[in-house]
Formats: C-alpha cells, structure tokens, sequence
C-alpha cells in the first residue's frame, strides 16, 4: 500500500484531472475578476473623460495625473483587459477547466492520458498569468496597442509608455500560454481517441466532449502560429530584425531602426491565430448548452449528428477566415470576396445549431432551472452576437464598421457574453457534482436575470455607437464634434456595466457560500442520463470505483415512450 | 492495490509491421481503453497518437515561419551557405539512421544493441548541434548577422528552432537510455522509443526542408 499522498501532491501538484480542472477554473474565476474591474476603469474614462478621481490616483499614481485617468493608462486598460479576458478567461475555463474535470469521466475512463502533462500544463499557464500581471508593474506599465499587438507600434520599445518592459512580458506570457495550450490540447485529442469505456463510440459521446475534441483540435493547429508570430516580434524588438517594420519610421522625431518588413505580415499571422481562437471560446460552450438544454427540456438533443458535423465545419471553416479582420488593409478586393463569403458560409453551421437548439426546446416541458436559463440566455445572446457578425462579415459594410464599436459589441455579445454565460451555465450545472453541494436556486436565477438584461443594457448602444461612427480605441472622444451627442449613451453603458459587475457579486456570493453548505447534493440532481452523473459526489480519485462503466445507450436518452422513468443514464442496458 | 506485473518473459512479441500503431483510433469496444490498476499510467497506444499530434503543431510553427519568409521575401537576399551545414546534414541523416538502428535492436529485444546505437545517436545530435553553432559563427564573421537583412534574420530563426526542438529530442533520448529498466514495461519502453524515432526522423526531414528553403530555393 502507498501513503495517502500529502496536502502539496493532493491539492497543488496533482496528477488528478479533477484538481487540474478545478485550479484551472479559478485562475480563469481570478483573471475574470481583474478583467471587470479593469473594464469599470475603461467606462470610467469613456463616460467621464476629463473628471478627475483622487482615489484612483492613490491605487495607480502615473496612471492619473491631478486624478485625471491618463490615455495611456487607458489604453494599458483596454490591453489588459481584453488579453486577460481572451486567454485566460474564455480560453481557460470552457477547455481546460471543465473539459479537464469532466472530459474522463463523461468517457467513462480514470484519468486523461497525459497526467504529468496535464499538470505541467496547469502551471505553465498559471506562470503565463503571473508574467502577465507582472507586467501591469515594470518600468511603463502594461502594454498599450491592444490585445491584438499591432506593429510597428508593437515593434518599437520605445514608442511609448507600456511599450518597453511591458510589451516583453506581454509577449514572453504569451509564448508560455502557447505553449501550454498546445500541451493541453494533445491531452484532450488523445483521451478522446484512445481513453473510451467499453460501448462508448464516439457517436456516442456526449456534445461536450464532441466541443472539447473540436476546439483541441483548432488550439493544435493555432496557437503555433501566434508563437512564432510573438517569436518574430521579440526578434523585431530586441534583435534588429525587421520582420514588420517598415523602413522610414520615426518616433518623435527620432528616426526608428527597420527596413522593408510589414506590419501586414503581423496581421496575417496573428488573425490565422486569431479567428480560430474565438471559436475555441465558444465551441465548448456550445457543447454545454447543448448538454445543458437536453437535460433540463428533457428531450434529446435534437438532431445530434448535425451538430456533430456542425462544430467539426465551425472547427474547419474558421481557419479559411482570417482575412476578415483585415478588409481594410487595402487587400485585393478578389480575396475580400473569398473571405466574406467564407466568413457568411459559416453562419450556416451556426444557424444548424442553433435552429437544433430551438428544436431541442420545442414541445419541450421546461424545467427552467438556473443552468438551463443560462443556457437558453446562451442561445439568444448567440443569435444577436452572431447576426452582426454576418453584417460585419460583408466587406462593404465593414469599410464602414471596422473599427467602431459596433466590431466591439458584436465581439462583446458573442465572446464576453454568450462564452461566459456557457461558463456560467457549467458552473451552474456541474457544481452539485464538483462540490458535493447545490448552489442556491434563488440566487442564481436573480444573478441570470440581472446579468441577462445588464448585458443587453451595455452592448446593444454599442451597437448604435458603431453606427454612429464612433471609433474603438480612443480614450477621448467628446472632445470630437460628431460624438459629442453621444456622451448620454457611455454614461447609461457604463451605470449599466457597474449594476452588472455589481450583480456578479451575487454569483461570487452564492458560489462561495454554497461551497460550504450543510446538505450535501445528490449523486444526480438533475436526472442526467450521461456517465459524470453516474459517480460518486464528488468522484473518488479513479472516477468510477474500480468498476468502468459499460455504455450501452446514446447519451439524451431522455422521455424515451415506454421507459419507465423519463431518463434512461448511458449505462442502463 | 494490486500492483502492475512487470514480467519480462510474459510480455507478448508484438508483430506489427515495424512500429506497432495498429492503425485503430478506438471504437469503443473497450480494448483501447486502461484498464490498468494506477490512474498515473498510460497505455502506449495514446503515445503513438500523441507524438503525430506534436509533430501536425510542430509542423504549423515552421509553416508559420515559412509563411513569414515568403511574405517577406526573403529569398531575395543575400545570404552565404556555411560549408559545415553539409557536415550538419550528414550528421542528421547518420543520426536518422543510427536511431533506427537502435530502435529495431530494442525490438528485437537487444538492450546492450539499443544502448550503444541509442549513444551513437546522441552523440551525433550532439555534433548536429555543434556544428550548427559553428554555422551560426561563420555566419556572424561573414557579417551576417540576425538583423543583417530578412535571409539571414530567417535563417537563425529557422535553424535556431530547429536546435531547441532537437535538444528536447537529445532529453528525450537521454531519458530514454538512461532510465532504469524496472521502472517501465517493455512494452511501454519499447513505445516511448518508438514514438522518439518518429520525432527524430521528423527533425531531419525538417532539417532537409529547412536547407532547401534557406539556401537552394531562389
């Protein structure tokens, strides 16, 4: 017999997929909670641009002057926030925490089948956020040209405040991400080819694990590609290499080192990285919601291959649509035409899935339970998030909308809302298994309920904002003649964005509480048919006690007719 | 807990056709699945599978980077080829085969064959390496340095990648030779060999590439 293994082996360097998942999703909850507050600093600037707060300039004394939020401050902000929302928010939690926790056990199998790497994996990213943090505290702070990095703003150190120190970290963190992330996804590929209980094909599997599988999938493909393009800028910066500087700049003045390169190579680069990484964002949210509104409408999913075949077209068509993010890079209009109409084909995935959800819900009897209006949220915030991605998917329009806050409510609505109500609706869901306990059911619907309409509060101006022409990115922009009007619409966002934020706190509270409550949860509080309801609250170390399961049935068998009860769970012959 | 028996006389010869994957990605039948006793090991088949997943992301960063050279067209520039680079190529290539060697001796069950060829591999990686860095020296006394113009700013890069995922190769062997033989099946030790080969022959055929993109292609 081997000891039980110590506190440190147990809880902070476990090989136990369950504990990796679970430190995976409180560094997304952690890195999540300094993303919204550095949003509130951001609407703070946008509402009130020239008041001044004397408090703030306690917390971040070269970022206010006489209190008054400098630019680049906000800029460091708007950085921040979208790096840490992206990585290790959206990225983090859909994939690698709850499809670390639940991937082996909705497999019916003990473990993923790389431990060591899945554990290596964890901390790397876990180093990454740190080198990401540290950056807010060097020398300049934080980057400032956005999470998207362009050069040759980019590619000179010392082209501003932010730019220097910070700009290395941000790069170096996201190498280390990468890296880790490339880790983690030949974990998920492999479990899911290799590690199936006996009846468990892969038609078989639950939506999520097809989600988890997908998005591995498009992070293997991916994240090298952002490695050497963050690999070629190091270089750029600090090496005299000019892979996207062009000749002929200068920096106040100063002329700046570099001849021939091309920011567009940057461009291309990061946006082959970059459009396949949202739908790493949402795929595995999807998966959920379509796990979620199975159980909770209790009716199988309907059309179930379709939304196999679905994701795996979302997975391979959103590596053919990059250039959309670069319509106004004065490409060739030929190429535009190629890109736009990809980008619109893929709507057509989408609309499968989502026309399928609304299947699912339909003659259903609704148990509308907290991750179930989560889910359904998911569903309508989908739809408004990705019809203007089909607006902004038409060339045309985007010459007009590139750059405008209508780019920042599409991506806000389908990434920070819809991808974290999939969180939210996982958490909610998977908590009585994760925990032992239930989360309040009271709670949970008002933190929905304020959350729901807090976000269409915040986002649909956006939308008018981009219309209206205002542009992305600028810290000031009432002192703009044609925006001016425009000053009422960021004071109601950023009330709205406050309450919201505010509201988040009901969800932190109930977590938290609910952690340590008294009555402990069922096995399958929910009447779930597949294999996580199957084991033991929370599961033992092996997942399932020695005893693998057997699958012999699809996975939303629910009100099957002539079945004794209206669910039958994959292990029941 | 029942532990694992680790037998040597008991282990079946596995006649597979010269790398054991055989070919089957998992039905769910249940005979691909661990059903070992310990949650922390795992089957060899998954290293099979995950060391051809390595080698797709592997292949992307180069393909990124090959992407960039183009863009940047980088061919267009002068850049001198230092002689000992044939030397590196030679070495690779013997390195290609000398792990092949030692592979095939591990799995005709010859563990005296597999250390000494496993060695001699390693020792030509060594060389691989040196030589390279010779390269790198020549380069830089011809005045080429990284930042000289987008040739040779790729031609580091290229080959300066190339060197750290073959020192993560040189670890892997190294590991391979120098952990204890009780400690691992056969089987399993006879998979994680397989699986370095693949990635060794990976990094000479890259190799290869990379000189004919760098040096041959105008």
């Amino acid at each position: 017999m081997t000891a039980p293994p110590g506190f440190i082996r147990k809880y902070i360097f476990s090989l136990d997929h369950k504990v990796i998942g679970v430190q995976y999703f409180f560094l997304a909850l952690a890195a999540a909670l300094i993303g919204m507050l550095m949003s509130l600093l951001i609407r703070l600037r946008l509402a009130w641009p020239q008041k001044r707060w004397p408090w703030l300039e306690l917390i971040f004394p070269q970022g206010f002057r006489d209190g008054l939020m400098q630019p680049e401050f906000y800029l460091a902000m708007v950085t921040m926030h979208g790096t840490l929302m992206i990585f290790m928010v959206l990225t983090v939690a859909p994939q690698s925490a709850f499809g670390n926790y639940f991937l082996p056990i909705q497999l019916g199998t003990r473990e993923m089948a790389f431990p060591v790497i899945n554990l290596s994996s964890f901390w790397m990213t876990f180093l990454s956020l740190g080198v990401l943090i540290a950056a807010l505290f060097v020398e300049g702070g934080a980057p400032i040209g956005g999470w998207t990095f362009y050069p040759p703003l980019s590619a000179v150190p010392s082209a501003g405040p932010g730019q220097g120190p910070g700009a290395d970290l941000w790069l170096v963190s996201i190498g280390i991400f990468c890296f880790a992330s490339f880790l983690g996804s030949i974990n998920m590929i492999v479990t899911t080819l290799r590690r199936r209980t006996k009846g468990m094909s892969l038609l078989r599997m639950p939506l999520t694990c097809w989600g988890w599988f997908t998005t591995a999938m498009i992070a293997l493909l991916s994240f090298p590609i952002l490695f050497a393009a963050a690999l070629m800028l190091l270089a750029d910066r600090h090496l005299g290499t000019s892979f996207f500087n062009p000749g002929g700049l200068s920096f106040s003045g100063r002329p700046i080192a570099g001849d021939g390169g091309s920011p567009l190579l940057w461009q291309h680069l990061f946006w082959f990285f970059g459009h396949p990484e949202v739908y790493l964002a949402i795929l595995p949210g999807m998966g959920v919601v379509s796990h979620i509104l199975a159980n909770f409408a209790r009716k199988p999913v309907f059309g179930y291959r379709a939304m196999v075949l679905a994701m795996l077209a979302i997975g391979v068509f959103g590596f053919l649509i990059w250039g959309h993010h670069m319509f106004i890079s004065g490409m060739n209009p030929r190429i535009a035409i190629a890109f736009s109409m990809l980008t619109l084909v893929i709507g057509v995935p989408s609309a499968i899935k989502t026309f399928n959800w609304l299947g699912t819900l339909w003659g259903a009897s609704l148990h509308l339970t907290t991750p179930m209006l989560f889910a359904i949220g998911f569903i309508s915030l989908f739809i408004s998030g990705g019809l203007t991605g089909l607006v902004l998917g038409q060339t045309a329009l985007d010459m007009v909308f590139h750059d405008t806050y209508f780019v920042t409510g599409h991506f806000h609505l389908i990434m920070g809302v819809a991808a974290v109500f999939g969180i939210f609706a996982a958490t909610y869901y998977w908590f009585p298994k994760m925990f032992a306990r239930m989360m309040n059911e009271q709670l949970g619907k008002l933190h929905f309920w304020l959350t729901f309409i807090g976000v269409y509060t915040i986002f649909v101006p956006f939308h008018v904002l981009g219309i209206a022409g205002h542009p992305r990115r600028y810290a000031d922009t009432l002192k703009y003649e044609y925006l001016r009007s425009l000053d009422s619409l960021h004071v109601l966002i950023t009330i709205a964005a406050f309450v919201t934020v505010a509201a988040q706190l009901i969800f932190l509270i109930n977590f938290f509480r609910s952690l340590f409550a008294d009555q402990r949860a069922a096995d399958n509080p929910w009447d779930g048919t597949t294999l996580e309801w199957f084991t033991a609250t929370p599961p033992v170390r092996d997942n399932f006690s020695g005893k693998m399961p057997v699958v012999y049935r699809e996975p939303y068998e629910y009100s099957v007719p002539g079945a004794a009860r209206d669910f039958l769970m994959q292990t029941e012959p | 807990m029942p532990t694992l028996t680790k037998s040597k006389t008991t282990e079946p010869l596995v006649s597979d056709g010269g790398n054991g994957f055989d070919g089957s990605w998992g039905n769910g039948d249940g005979r691909d699945d661990d059903n070992q006793r310990d949650p922390e090991r795992t089957p060899p088949e998954s290293y099979r599978i995950g060391i051809r997943l390595t080698l797709i992301s592997v292949a992307m960063l180069f393909l990124a980077l090959t992407s960039g050279y183009i863009f940047n067209r980088a061919k267009n520039h002068p850049l001198i080829m230092p002689p000992v680079l044939w030397l590196s190529t030679a070495l690779i290539i013997v390195s290609s085969g000398t792990i092949e060697v030692a592979r095939r001796a591990l799995r005709r069950r010859s563990e005296s064959g597999f250390k000494i060829w496993i060695s001699v591999t390693m020792a030509l990686g060594l060389g691989f390496l040196a030589s390279q860095l010779t390269a790198w020296h020549y380069l830089v006394e011809s005045g080429f340095y990284i930042n000289k113009n987008f040739h040779s700013g790729y031609a580091y890069l290229f080959t300066g990648l190339h060197g750290v995922h073959l020192i993560g190769g040189l670890i892997a062997l190294a590991y391979v030779t120098l952990r204890a033989p009780e400690k691992w099946t056969v089987v399993r030790k006879r998979v994680t060999v397989d699986a370095t080969a693949l990635y060794w022959h990976f990094l000479d055929g890259l190799w290869i590439y990379l000189l004919g993109l760098l040096f041959f292609w105008k």
